[in-house]
């Protein structure tokens, strides 16, 4: 008999909780079963507070589950390198951070530790087209940038990564809705003819329903909604 | 070398400068300064504690026992470690440890080699030669190792989002970290420094001017205060740098995540 291979990632009765200023332990993420698989586009939508951020922490292993497992391609988080891990799950947050430097020693820091160098020519140009950078940035002070295009850098650092699963928090929040399309547009299609997987946390409900294949609504710790996306029904 | 004799100093004397001392206070009170409180605290502290040791000292060189002599260098770590941690506005995760085991290793290891292997001191504990030297070397530590703690806890909370980014790379936390590191240690190292620097221009420094005014020969005195800066310096350097590199350890779990 042969068997199915393991999906990409199982998130089996994840739960999770957080120290309240009081002391007392409030519950976060509460047995959240998720399944993803290789070339998928995920929106996960909800209010602020319902754990969205948390969700993704846990991916990339910025943080541990409480109870439940989460597996990578059929092994247990927890005895899976973690740096190794965050190259394959990589986490783009919401707010910006850039490095002191310029854009291309921002781009630099994820190559450096492998000394392997920034890539040139054509393979860079279709990296910074993808998030909608631009070449006259690379040797700007980094921070001189506005969030908008400081966004776009930190998509284009995560993708220097080549990361299996890509985890996006609210990813074009400081971007106007033609540029925002625009790069998700690039974006989307990068991972659906690949083998990775992209997993954004929107509040724009509109820009879901047209790049994802589905749609997870977390309210309250929980999914409590799965829909189709506008792709996924063509 | 004994040249002169010493001019001792009686207790009408003290009292004539701590009435000094007392009229800069009440100066202070009359233009509403606000530290006037401060003020007089830190001096009754000064003279009871000052007193108190000098009784404590007397005793040791009475006793002239190693046991005696261990027993108050413990106490000076002791006291030391209280107040560095003291000190600490931020949040450390097991902060004595850390900097009990830094400043236990540094000072020991550089009072060991200076009082042993450069000065040669025979017995290896006369009370009148280690209890102020151990005492220079812990106090400049106990500074370093505050300000080192102080900055790194707060350089790691301060660069939370740097620091978690650079996770989220693959980096390790070490790695993330670095700036923080290398900022505590530089603040730890920037009062030594500095006195160095200025030493012998702008002051002259406690140990030689105390010889001087014992008699010592300046020469001799200026060795002594070459020898102790540098031993200083590495006690610091060494102080800070397990706290730094202890420390930072303590702000990550073992799977390289930034604690809360």
């Amino acid at each position: 008999m042969i068997m199915a291979p393991p999906a990409m990632v199982e998130i089996d009765a994840v739960c999770k909780q957080r120290s309240r200023a009081d002391g007392c332990q409030v519950a976060i993420l509460d047995r959240v079963d998720l399944q993803i698989n290789p070339a998928e586009v995920i929106a996960l939508i909800g209010p602020s507070g319902a754990g969205k951020s948390t969700f993704l922490r846990l991916l990339n292993r910025l943080d541990d589950v409480d109870a439940g497992e989460i597996r990578w391609f059929g092994q247990p988080h927890s005895s899976i390198d973690p740096l190794l891990l965050r190259r394959q799950v990589g986490l783009v947050a919401q707010k910006p951070f850039m490095f002191p430097g310029t854009v291309r020693e921002n781009l630099m820091i994820p190559l450096a530790d492998r000394k392997e160098p920034l890539p040139e020519g054509g393979e860079l140009d279709e990296l910074l087209a993808v998030c909608g950078a631009e070449r006259d940035w690379l040797d700007q002070p980094a921070r001189k940038l506005s969030v908008g295009q400081q966004q776009r850098v930190c998509l284009a650092r995560a993708l220097l990564n080549r990361p299996r699963l890509l985890l996006l928090d609210e990813p074009t929040s400081a971007l106007d809705p033609e540029t925002a399309g625009l790069v998700l547009e690039r974006l989307t299609a990068m991972f659906r003819g690949s083998d990775a997987a992209l997993l954004m946390v929107s509040h724009d409900h509109r820009l879901a329903r047209r790049f994802a294949d589905r749609i997870l609504v977390l309210r309250d710790g929980r999914i409590v909604e799965e829909n189709r996306g506008g792709r996924a029904e063509g | 070398m004994q040249k002169a004799e010493l001019i001792r100093l009686g207790i009408v004397d003290l009292a004539v400068v701590y009435g000094l001392l007392l009229l800069t206070i009440g100066l202070a009170r009359l233009n509403r300064f606000g530290q006037e409180k401060e003020m007089l605290i830190a001096s009754v502290r000064m003279f009871v504690q000052l007193i108190a040791v000098g009784y404590v000292l007397k005793v040791i060189f009475a006793i002239d026992q190693p046991w005696a002599v261990l027993l108050i260098l413990l106490v000076m770590l002791a006291v030391a470690v209280q107040m560095t941690v003291a000190r600490v506005q931020h949040q450390m995760p097991g902060i004595y440890r850390v900097v009990g085991t830094a400043l236990f290793t540094g000072c020991g290891c550089t009072t060991f080699v200076f009082c042993t292997l450069i000065v040669g001191l025979s017995p290896w504990y006369d009370p009148r030669y280690l209890i102020p030297l151990a005492g220079m070397i812990i106090g400049n530590s106990m500074t370093g190792s505050s300000l080192a703690a102080e900055r790194l806890a707060s350089e790691i909370n301060d660069r939370r989002d740097e620091i978690e980014t650079a996770l989220c790379l693959g980096l390790s936390s070490t790695r993330a970290a670095q700036p923080a590191v290398h900022s505590a240690f530089r603040a730890a190292l920037i009062p030594t420094v500095n006195s160095m620097a200025a030493m012998g221009i702008v002051f002259l420094p406690g140990m030689m001017t105390g010889q001087i005014l014992s008699g010592t020969e300046p020469l001799l005195a200026v060795r002594y205060q070459i020898a102790i800066m540098c031993v200083i310096t590495v006690s610091v350097a060494l102080t800070s740098c397990l706290i730094v590199w202890r420390g930072v350890r303590s702000f990550f779990t073992s799977s390289h995540q930034l604690r809360e």
